[in-house]
């Protein structure tokens, strides 16, 4: 087991990458957390696409519907609805790159903005985990592209471009992680 | 087996798997471009001074980004109109690409650098693409590892572009696809600066037409059109050449011959080269070569061949184009023997101007070695 943990060490010294992603830089845990206004685990209930116009021209939007299972910051209803630029209607699609998709009954961790801006999450897809039960019935966390997140410390620029924690982390330990953060927040 | 075993199985077959993804490479997003010429409304061009790589303004940064994929893209080809005046807009089926402080008047959101949009129509064919730059980080164009200027991280303007083009040609970041690849196209942006061998993989999955990437870099289009205008000067002032009838005009004449040099160097016979020349101008659909040009001295085709070459040009213009009949003082004859030995020179280690003066010698009856290249 040290073998295999020295090649995930090697891997993740070689893949860590320098920067961030093109669209947008990842945020750190910290940066994650401080950014977000609410930050809610919620099933997807629904979702719709609509129109809408702009001064340039006209987009689609999605709203998307949650049914909140528990807020970690900030306050939600126990039904919120997200808008996200991008959507499908009819034969047409407009997508915006890095802005997560959901489908209906998909659970989730959502990190929501505190600042209005094109996408309702902090750092469009770094802002949305995934919640898998596993086979013994402990909620598990997923990155938004649906790979493994062993811990808050992978989160980031340093987030590995390899799948190399085998075990997901806990639902309830992310939890702990972003409540006290938001307390360490809240005290300064 | 014990359970400790069975653990330290299923861990070395999921390290074998992770291994097994690292060959399949590339990701594509499902929809496409129609056959043909995408047109990119550039509005991105201060600043006044020289970017660090002697671009002289964003818009030509983008532009070469552009041209970088067009380089592995046969049934598609990105247009670039710099400092275009089309009103900005999205949802209008004209793609867009600018610097702002907002994206169509929403605010980026914090570490946002760029963000891309892409319109599909049915599901598999895309009808438009907007690219619009944060202006609340820095920019420049340049090589190398990511610069900080100034005390701030300044970002590289060519290989965003080019990730974020890439994206509306429909490729996907394939470290999120499950995939270990080194890649522009992963989701992350760094000190890679270039498209790697992954990401023209996955252009020419999307775009190719069939045929072998070439690995001849020819010179320049403006190089060569610039030694046909001072052989144009040579033939009329100098040797006094009469006008001859033609129906393919002079630039069209470099830009063929050219073209049929690179299928020739490129491992191509006669005929082949010409069919796919000929599916260039009709279907303008661009073939790769026939296979890769071996290391060495690089061997041209014989002037005979390209006479015949030039002559079928002439007369697709004429018959299937409807060409105006036109005068030059260069024949189609001269053409094909002088560029294709310009093109010669260049391919064999001369710059522009020493090719140019060792054609101009041969011209003039003088000798000249046949290579730069020792």
């Amino acid at each position: 087991m040290r073998r295999l943990f020295s090649l995930s060490l090697i891997c993740t010294l070689v893949f860590a990458g320098v920067a961030g992603s093109t669209t947008v830089i990842p945020p750190t845990f910290d940066a994650l957390v401080s950014g977000a206004g609410t930050i809610f685990v919620g099933e997807v209930m629904d979702q719709r696409a609509y129109w809408i116009s702009t001064p340039q021209g006209r987009a689609i939007r999605t709203q998307v519907v949650f049914k909140v299972e528990d807020v970690w910051k900030g306050s939600a209803g126990a039904v919120t609805q997200l808008d996200f630029l991008g959507g499908t209607i009819g034969e047409t699609t407009m997508e915006v790159v890095g802005m997560p998709t959901f489908r209906v009954g998909q659970r989730n961790v959502l990190f929501v903005a505190a600042e209005r801006a094109i996408s309702p999450l902090v750092g469009f897809m770094h802002g949305r985990m995934r919640v898998d039960r596993d086979h013994l019935g402990v909620d598990r966390v997923r990155t938004n592209d649906g790979r493994s997140l062993g811990s808050i410390n992978e989160v980031g620029p340093q987030r590995p471009s390899l799948m190399l924690s085998i075990t997901p982390m806990r639902l309830s330990e992310l939890a702990s992680a972003v409540k006290a953060r938001a307390g360490a927040e809240r005290m300064r | 087996m014990s359970a400790r075993h069975a653990l330290g199985a299923l861990g070395v077959l999921v390290v074998v798997f992770a291994t097994s993804d690292t060959t399949r490479g590339f990701a594509t997003l499902g929809s496409k471009w129609p056959n043909g010429s995408i047109v990119v409304n550039l509005q991105l061009t201060p600043p006044s001074g020289s970017l660090i790589d002697g671009h002289p303004n964003f818009d030509a940064a983008a532009t070469t980004a552009l041209a970088t994929l067009n380089q592995y893209t046969d049934l598609v080809k990105f247009s670039a109109v710099p400092a275009s005046t089309r009103p900005r807009g999205d949802g209008d089926l004209v793609n867009h690409v600018f610097f702002d402080s907002r994206y169509y008047n929403e605010s980026f959101g914090p570490n946002t650098l760029a963000v891309t949009t892409r319109w599909t129509i049915g599901g598999t064919q895309r009808a438009e693409g907007d690219v619009v730059f944060n202006t609340a980080f820095a920019w420049n164009s340049y090589r190398g590892n990511v610069m900080t200027i100034n005390g701030r991280e300044t970002w590289d303007l060519v290989r965003v572009a080019m990730h974020e083009f890439g994206h509306l040609l429909g490729l996907d970041h394939p470290d999120e696809q499950g995939q270990s690849v080194n890649a522009l196209m992963n989701s992350r942006i760094g000190n890679l600066d270039s498209l790697t061998a992954d990401d023209i993989a996955g252009l020419r999955a999307l775009y190719g037409a069939g045929g072998v990437t070439s690995n001849i870099s020819f010179p320049p289009r403006n190089e060569t059109n610039d030694f046909f205008r001072q052989l144009l000067a040579l033939y009329e002032n100098e040797l006094r050449a009469a006008r001859v009838t033609t129906y393919l005009d002079d630039e069209g004449k470099v830009v063929w011959i050219a073209e049929y040099t690179y299928y020739r160097v490129g491992q191509c016979d006669h005929s082949t080269a010409q069919s796919r020349i000929f599916r260039q101008i009709i279907e303008q659909i661009t073939i790769g070569v026939c296979a890769l040009t071996p290391a060495g001295s690089i061997s041209f085709p014989p002037r005979n061949e390209g006479l015949q070459f030039m002559v079928a040009v002439d007369d697709l213009y004429r018959t299937q184009l409807g060409r105006s009949a036109l005068t030059s003082f260069v024949d189609g004859e001269g053409a094909v023997v002088w560029v294709m030995e310009y093109l010669r020179y260049r391919l064999n280690g001369c710059g522009h101007g020493d090719a140019v003066s060792r054609v101009f010698a041969q011209i003039r009856g003088q000798g000249t070695p046949p290579v730069c290249r020792p």
